[in-house]
């Protein structure tokens, strides 16, 4: 039996680490259910990392289902302006910013063309570009 | 009368390519990843997994399961090593979920660090360098700098571990967070003081350092530790990593089989085609093949190839309407491929191995 372990020592650590997590995980009263609560991550992230793009962009979209305009404008700003692609859902919520601050049409379009880069099959994309031509926001 | 010489130098494949495979690789990489983050769409990210990541899995199956000599050497390993990680991945995959991620996470990371930490001993192999003590410190350097990457670097700590340690319901406050990266950063330091120990004790006991070695390993550790503290971005760590990881890997195994084909000659035949002198079309050409083989398998979109480019389209529509049969095509049987190659990969490249050695 050493033998065996010792010979598969790779696997038999892997299997002893899968045997540790998966007790943990059946039998520990900690283990969430289903999607975990975020919002406490959510707030070590921002104390932790304030001025990383991925937390500009998790600050500005929670301004901005806060109704507050002008931090989310310059929150997903500073975001977009970093380069930061990573969840699609900064380019519908930084575009909500501008329409609702009422921002240059010049940067909207850049955004939307942006978006069409980064993911140029999306659905959301193309249902954003219908409510902004709708809207006369874009032509 | 002239100073004993230090460094000796030994190359894994010959100096222009391993100017470019190994030691130029890692700043190529980088620089392909920012141009990806500036011109190419996100899904660059999954198209590189198709057209780098999977072939590297692909020359792992060639080189054991395609390869009489390697396939009987480890033949019980071969068969029941996939069965026991295919029965594990399955009994999580469908009870503890969390675990299974868990298994991979770690296993993901031993991997990385020991793909860098293998070449590395081939370096000192070929070069006659380093003492016997030289490869446990330098196991130990890679796996104290890879996991300090992990848990001190901005990226890995927002999309890695401390989701991961919510996600199983512990807590992190700032406080725990800020002592868990000092403590990883004094470790990190103090491994490169007993590693700089170690080499002074190298030199002053006779055995000579090979600085293709170091080169290697800074380049390395470069890729990595710049883009998760320096770009924050998954997509340009990914694709820098991947073409690092997967590329190295493809051309060390295609090295080693062309040796053994020059030497002795490959058996079945019909890997032995495969690397014949000329033929690396057929080489490149089998892996991409195998690639979109793999895609119809794990029932996700062709389109995956063309960066982002090419409109979805799904094979095997059918299969994609009984939900429970498509979560495991899409996940368990991709994350089962992934650590049979973990696997796999644990046994057939000990540098120490005589065997191994005579096709370095």
């Amino acid at each position: 039996m050493i033998r065996l372990i010792l010979e598969n020592r790779v696997l038999s650590a892997i299997l002893a680490w899968a045997v540790i997590a998966g007790t943990w995980e059946l039998t520990g009263p900690d283990v969430p259910e289903g999607q975990p609560d975020t919002s406490a991550q959510t707030e070590l992230l921002i104390a932790t990392y304030p001025d990383t793009p991925r937390v500009l962009f998790t600050r500005g979209a929670l301004a901005l289902g806060e109704g507050d305009l002008p931090a989310a404008l310059e929150l997903l700003s500073r975001s977009y302006d970093a380069g930061y692609k990573e969840d699609e859902n900064i380019y519908a919520s930084y575009i909500d910013a501008l329409v609702r601050t009422q921002s240059p049409r010049e940067r909207i379009a850049e955004v939307v063309a942006r978006w069409r880069r980064d993911y140029p099959t999306s659905e959301q994309r193309l249902a954003m570009r219908e409510r902004l031509r709708k809207a006369r926001v874009l032509p | 009368m002239s100073a004993p010489a230090v460094f000796q130098t030994g190359y894994i494949l010959n100096p222009r390519a391993d100017a470019l495979w190994f030691i130029g690789l890692p700043f190529l990489a980088v620089a392909f990843a920012f141009g990806a983050q500036a011109w190419l769409p996100f899904a660059a990210l999954g198209a590189l997994h198709l057209w780098v990541t999977v072939p590297h899995h692909y020359v792992t199956w060639i080189r054991t399961y395609g390869h009489q000599p390697d396939w009987e050497r480890f033949k019980e390993k071969l068969t029941f090593g996939p069965i026991v990680i295919a029965a594990i991945a399955g009994l999580s995959f469908f009870t503890a979920p969390l675990t299974l991620l868990a298994v991979i996470l770690v296993w993901d990371v031993q991997h990385g660090l020991m793909q860098q930490h293998g070449f590395g001993r081939i370096y000192d192999f070929k070069a006659k360098t380093g003492a016997p003590s030289t490869r446990r410190f330098d196991l130990s350097l890679h796996a104290v700098l890879y996991i300090n990457m992990y848990l001190a670097s901005p990226l890995f700590t927002q999309t890695v571990w401390v989701p991961t340690l919510y996600s199983w319901g512990f807590t992190v406050t700032p406080a725990q967070l800020a002592m868990v990266q000092t403590v990883s950063w004094t470790v990190t330091g103090a491994m490169g003081v007993a590693y700089l120990g170690h080499l002074a004790w190298c030199l002053a006991n006779g055995h000579k350092l090979n600085p293709l070695k170091f080169a290697f390993i800074a380049g390395s550790y470069f890729l990595w530790y710049f883009t998760a503290w320096q770009t924050n971005s998954i997509l340009i760590w990914g694709i820098a990593h991947r073409l690092m990881h997967g590329l190295q890997y493809i051309v060390m195994v295609h090295s080693y089989m062309r040796r053994q084909a020059d030497d002795r000659g490959i058996q079945p035949a019909l890997t032995a085609k495969l690397f014949e002198r000329g033929h690396l079309h057929w080489f490149a050409g089998s892996a991409l093949l195998y690639a979109f083989a793999y895609q119809v398998l794990v029932a996700s979109p062709i389109s995956d190839f063309g960066f982002g480019y090419v409109e979805t389209f799904r094979l095997g529509a059918l299969v994609d309407e009984i939900p429970v049969l498509t979560q495991i095509r899409v996940v368990l049987i991709a994350e089962i491929f992934q650590l049979v190659h973990f696997y796999v990969d644990s046994f057939i490249w000990k540098v120490s191995d005589k065997r191994v050695q005579q096709k370095l």
